[in-house]
């Protein structure tokens, strides 16, 4: 087997053999992923109770992890868990510190919701986490009163942030929502194979280089990626993929690429490889487009939109957009100033689109 | 450091077709160089208070141009 083989292990809950990974598979093996599928038998939720039963899973899975390893060559698997799998990970990474992941996407987690996420992410014991939780999911509330040291961060978010943490609210799902094929070709598969983790530490690089040269704080800045959705032929914000201040709706906007109007900016530098830019005014007139209920913030004072260009071209297409928005008005006149000519925005542009480009 | 610029302008001035197209009033202020044309005059180390201010001056880099500059880029050899 090649050295460095992609690995995505996956690890079910308790009174199922996880059935769902069985449709996961060939999905993965699709997005070019060797899929593990992990199973630890029909494990009864009385056994959660004791705590031994948890350790004795743990040595089950440290054991099982060594051997993928070994096997494929991974120095850095990725892993896919659901419920009381969620809880033998996090047991895992505490108890046996030889143990990395890339990517780990937690769904219906019972992980305690003060684990200590930002702790693994900056010792590089992971490089990007996903907590999928939903809003109708009762088990996690219930697990973390029977179950020791377990929590209800399948229900509720981790208190701890990181940017490399991504924490995805789905109102309407329960403990079992998120095995579609859908969700595992739109969500999980493709976060799986960007490297996200250098995405977002280029941009908080980026934000403080911003920030010194405009002579804004870090929390007057933000930054988005946005790239095509080809099945809607819009722009979107790459899950996860920003920086700053901003709501769940204003980072579920889309824009359409052939759209008009004012918002349209982001499609316009995509489209013409050019810097865009908003001021305080065409903000305005953006924000009274959506009468009452603009999912703008409400301090944006200017935006720019810069393209991404595509990796191994002659930078005359894009992959993406990067959104530089400000909540402050900048002093010196933001207008006098062009990104694009900034060498270090220019190099970040170049990085994500070798970064994108390679997803 | 950025530089001082006076390279914005209307979106019709570039693409008077894409500038029709979106609603009356919309008025987007855009870079007259590309993203292409930035990257040439990068790539031919003329230097930020160099830029010329047409942009005739700037031509399409070529994709062996564009590798050597992602390199350049890459390994930050760029002042």
């Amino acid at each position: 087997m090649a050295s460095g083989a992609k690995v995505v292990m996956s690890l079910h809950g308790i009174k199922t053999r996880g059935v769902w990974q069985k449709d996961l598979a060939p999905e993965l093996a699709l997005g070019g992923y060797i899929p593990y599928v992990l199973d630890y038998g029909d494990f009864g939720a009385l056994k959660l109770i004791r705590s031994r039963q948890l350790d004795k899973k743990v040595e089950w899975l440290v054991k099982e992890y060594d051997r993928i390893s070994a096997d494929s060559k991974s120095e850095r698997p990725s892993l896919i868990a659901h419920s009381f799998g969620t809880l033998q990970v996090s047991r895992l990474l505490e108890k046996y510190d030889h143990v990395v992941f890339d990517k780990i996407i937690l769904a219906a987690s019972i992980i305690d919701n003060d684990y200590p996420w930002p702790h693994m992410l900056d010792a590089q014991r992971v490089n990007w986490v996903v907590n999928d939780y939903g809003g109708q999911d009762i088990w996690p509330k219930i697990a973390r009163w029977f179950v020791p040291n377990a929590g209800k961060s399948g229900a509720e978010p981790f208190s701890k942030r990181h940017r490399a943490l991504h924490q995805v609210e789905h109102p309407h799902h329960g403990h079992s929502d998120y095995f579609s094929l859908g969700n595992f070709r739109k969500n999980w598969v493709p976060t799986l194979q960007l490297d996200k983790r250098s995405i977002v530490d280029k941009l908080h690089a980026l934000i403080g280089h911003l920030s010194k040269t405009l002579k804004l704080s870090r929390g007057h800045l933000r930054v988005f990626v946005l790239r095509p959705d080809e099945n809607i032929k819009a722009l979107r914000i790459e899950a996860g993929l920003f920086i700053g201040a901003a709501t769940p709706r204003e980072v579920s906007v889309t824009i359409p690429i052939d759209g008009n109007g004012v918002g349209s900016a982001p499609a316009i530098a995509y489209k013409e490889m050019r810097e865009v830019r908003q001021s305080g005014d065409e903000l305005k007139i953006l924000v009274e487009s959506f009468q009452d209920d603009s999912p703008l913030h409400a301090d944006l004072k200017w935006s720019i939109a810069l393209p991404i260009p595509v990796d191994g071209g002659a930078f005359e297409e894009a992959c993406g957009v990067l959104v530089v928005d400000g909540l402050k008005d900048v002093d010196e006149g933001l207008l006098a100033y062009e990104l694009l000519v900034d060498d270090d925005v220019f190099t970040v542009l170049i990085q994500l689109g070798v970064i994108l480009s390679a997803s | 450091m950025m530089k001082k610029s006076v390279m914005f302008v209307a979106l019709e001035a570039v693409d008077p077709v894409e500038a029709r197209r979106l609603l009356p009033g919309v008025k987007l202020q855009v870079s007259r160089r590309t993203f292409a044309q930035v990257a040439a005059e990068k790539f031919r180390g003329l230097g930020g208070s160099q830029f010329m201010e047409t942009a005739s001056t700037a031509q399409n880099i070529g994709v062996d141009d564009a590798r050597a500059l992602r390199g350049a880029v890459l390994n930050r050899v760029i002042p």
